[in-house]
């Protein structure tokens, strides 16, 4: 499979998603105004990385900001390796990272905490 | 008064906007955590506005959407405007009640069970922002309906955030 690599703006994550085995990473911050249309080659991705999933499957994320719109996104994605887990071909592990004092942000990860069921863990952003 | 706009969001305005997002109120408002929820909530509101302004037509007119910020004694106040078909007023209203209606603790479940059960649309989610903002800014959302011509309202949304 291709990587997929996508460079970061004012508005939109740098993502970064490959077979290599390392992380996948997703960091900066998503605001833009239709996030649907942004995330849709991130879901392709996984999608098409499903069929035939590493042995571990690992994800960090650190976003500054992001809007309600990329919120379900962000949800879709993390269901996405939920799937993975559940089909037994992967270890699947989520990284939320926030900042030193990001209060908002750490909250935010443990909303996703509640909802997803993969292991997601919340750390403090080693700077 | 620490940000004041009316008129049509475009795009281009928008991005505009984001560029300035890292330092704008750095001046205004010490506070990191307090700049950046602000900043949020602007920002989820301006957005907000953008999505539900392409259906009218009042742009051009005093009706314009419209979003300010500013300081009264201890607190910040967020207030943003915009044309509303009449229809949509019962349902908005009650969102907002019922938004109203729960504490902090109900309002996080409530997030996460509207996160839950959304489908995406292509405007995004109107009760997620509203939710989000309820939470962010830690008070009640305040609304008023102002009637227009023709089957529309101006609908006006206060924030109140403490310093």
């Amino acid at each position: 499979m291709n990587q997929l690599l996508i460079e970061g703006t004012a508005k939109t994550p740098f993502i970064k998603m490959s077979e290599t085995g390392e992380p996948f990473e997703i960091s900066g911050k998503s605001i833009p105004e239709n996030s649907v249309e942004f995330y849709q080659p991130v879901f392709q991705w996984l999608d098409d990385y499903a069929a035939a999933p590493k042995a571990r499957t690992e994800l960090k994320i650190q976003l500054e900001y992001f809007n309600t719109s990329s919120s379900k996104c962000l949800l879709d994605i993390f269901k996405k390796l939920e799937a993975v887990q559940k089909s037994g071909k992967s270890d699947v592990v989520i990284w939320w990272m926030y900042e030193e004092e990001d209060e908002d942000m750490m909250e935010a990860g443990e909303d996703y905490q509640a909802i997803v069921n993969v292991p997601f863990k919340i750390t403090k952003a080693v700077q | 008064m620490l940000f004041e706009f009316q008129g049509a969001i475009t795009r281009q305005w928008l991005n505009e906007f984001y560029g300035g997002l890292d330092n704008r109120f750095e001046k205004e408002i010490a506070d990191p955590r307090l700049r950046k929820k602000v900043n949020y909530i602007l920002l989820e509101s301006l957005q907000n506005l953008f999505h539900h302004s392409e259906t009218t037509t009042h742009d051009k007119t005093a009706q314009a959407p419209h979003c300010i910020v500013y300081k009264e004694g201890d607190r910040l106040r967020i207030v943003c405007g915009n044309v509303l078909p009449d229809s949509q007023i019962e349902n908005l209203k009650s969102k907002i009640n019922h938004i109203n209606s729960k504490s902090a603790e109900e309002l996080k479940t409530y997030y996460q069970e509207t996160l839950i059960k959304n489908e995406l649309s292509s405007k995004g989610c109107a009760g997620l922002g509203l939710i989000e903002m309820a939470r962010k800014s830690g008070h009640p959302l305040e609304y008023s309906f102002r009637k227009l011509d023709g089957p529309f309202s101006y609908f006006t949304l206060t924030m109140t955030i403490n310093k």
